[in-house]
């Protein structure tokens, strides 16, 4: 012990004349200097340094994500040149029709969704050859993820050299504010490329679960593009059952099954209930079960916007039943809470169907959701 | 694609054990002058025991901090949950349920067979991951 104070007084640290102190002034001093002029430039450079480590992960995470589907296409595909047309592929994109004159807006950007889906169901169903109907809308959402985690990457990349370059703090605040978000939104996309690889349901599938449990054992027909319904009888009323056609991952039309069964069949239902899964603030349970009016449908609004002119053309309630969950469930595989959810919403909408139906009346259940993993 | 090289991944290990054996010398150094700065106050040096004390402070702090980040670093381990997915079939008819591991094919609401119990159909009703463990 007295060599180490022999020691630290050779420094000048605590001993006669304590020179620590000038040290610790003149540190202090240039600390306050270089903070005064270069602080904020030190901040963004520090930040910039924690996105950076973000940035890798993403980079990391979106070429996972690329090599799952090249290897799920090469298991349905005999072709060589699977990467580059995957590849292609995964730079796709759309252009949001202009919004100058919104008159037709929603028909335009329907027009637009269908085209590339359409577009990139071809690819798939050209490069896969072996592949079923229900393996090829796998292949799909799993090349989905891939585009989306293509483009999380690159935005996000984006942002982060612009930072570098301009060094301004401004931009550099935003993008580390928005990591957060974006990085759950990229674990949970990771989370399910497992799941739709597998064919395992997914949290988001919750709407659809419950209108393939009313529909089991009843007869199923096809009312639109990968959409079904059955017709079931719930306590003496007639019920049409709608939800995305399992076990593979659509999600259907139930914009254009309702229409169809309103406008081409001329059914007139009392009420129309829909049951989607919803996103749960922090600190709500997953599986919580809530009641509403409205279209509970998620997307960009086409489907919304159609419902809703639907049952404002011909003065049909909306009802809304949701389960909730957070991002990462919804397209994670369905947890043991969300199954408990769908329980509890199939007695609430029969409590809706008693109370707004009369006996021998008519009604539809639209189960809405990804259907990967779910039959009927 | 996205995986390091055996080249990198020994630069990266080199640079991480010197950042951890800086990290634990300030450390050491820090505690050092705490331990002094306690010995200068027990003798009423009071001017000294402040310069010991707040180049002390001032290091514990850099050092815990250069730990922390050394913990969180990128790549690094940790204790997962370990999960696998099971499936429950049950009987349309009776109380039969099962629960098995999921084996790839499986949905839900795929015919499963016959009930053991009753004979009549049994269904796929759950799928879901359950936690195993941890590695």
């Amino acid at each position: 012990m007295l060599s180490i104070q022999l020691v630290l007084s050779e420094i000048g640290v605590g001993g006669e004349g304590d020179n620590i102190s000038t040290v610790l002034q003149i540190v202090f001093l240039t600390f306050f200097i270089v903070m005064m002029t270069y602080g904020q430039k030190i901040q963004a450079w520090m930040m910039l340094k924690n996105i950076s480590l973000s940035v890798e992960r993403l980079r990391r995470m979106r070429d996972e994500a690329r090599i799952h589907a090249v290897r799920y296409l090469k298991e349905y595909s005999d072709r060589s040149d699977v990467e580059p047309i995957l590849d292609r592929i995964l730079q796709y994109f759309w252009i949001q029709p202009t919004s100058l004159d919104p008159t037709g807006i929603v028909g335009k950007i329907e027009h637009i969704l269908n085209l590339r889906d359409e577009r990139i169901r071809e690819e798939v169903a050209a490069i896969a050859s072996k592949a079923n109907p229900i393996q090829i809308s796998n292949i799909e959402n799993v090349i989905e993820i891939g585009i989306s985690m293509d483009q999380i990457y690159r935005i996000v990349r984006h942002f982060y050299e612009f930072g570098k370059k301009t060094k301004s703090i401004f931009i550099v605040y935003q993008l580390e504010a928005q990591l957060p978000f974006i990085l759950q939104e990229a674990e949970a996309l990771m989370g399910a490329l497992t799941a739709f690889e597998n064919c395992q349901p997914i949290g988001d599938g919750a709407g659809a679960l419950v209108a393939a449990r009313f529909m089991y054992g009843a007869e199923k027909h096809r009312i639109a593009k990968d959409t079904v319904y059955a017709d079931v009888i719930i306590d003496g009323r007639t019920v049409s059952v709608i939800k995305a056609e399992g076990p593979g991952g659509n999600v259907g039309k139930p914009d254009q099954a309702i229409a169809r069964l309103i406008e081409e069949y001329g059914r007139r239902p009392s009420i129309i209930v829909m049951v989607d899964a919803a996103l749960k603030l922090e600190g709500e349970e997953t599986g919580e079960v809530a009641e509403g009016v409205g279209a509970a449908i998620g997307g960009i609004g086409v489907e919304k916007f159609r419902i809703e002119e639907v049952a404002k053309k011909y003065g049909i309630p909306l009802y809304a039943v949701v389960i909730k969950q957070s991002l990462k469930e919804a397209i994670s595989p369905m947890n043991r809470k969300i199954y408990d959810g769908v329980y509890e919403a199939i007695e609430r909408i029969k409590r809706i169907i008693r109370e707004k139906i009369p006996v021998g009346g008519y009604g539809i259940i639209v189960g809405v959701g990804n259907t990967v993993g779910i039959g009927q | 694609m996205g995986i390091l090289s055996a080249s990198g991944n020994r630069n990266r290990n080199i640079v991480l054990a010197v950042y951890l054996l800086i990290s634990v010398i300030i450390l050491l150094f820090s505690i050092l002058f705490l331990i002094q700065a306690i010995q200068a106050y027990s003798f009423y040096q009071y001017e000294r025991g402040f310069s010991l004390l707040l180049t002390g402070v001032v290091g514990l702090a850099l050092s815990l901090y250069m730990l922390s980040v050394y913990m969180k670093r990128p790549g690094l381990i940790r204790r997962r949950e370990l999960r696998k997915m099971v499936t429950v079939v049950e009987c349309i008819s009776c109380d039969y349920r099962n629960k098995r591991e999921y084996s790839y094919g499986d949905y839900v609401l795929k015919e499963h067979g016959e009930c053991p119990v009753c004979g009549k159909k049994v269904v796929v009703t759950e799928i879901y991951p359950e936690v195993v463990g941890k590695k």
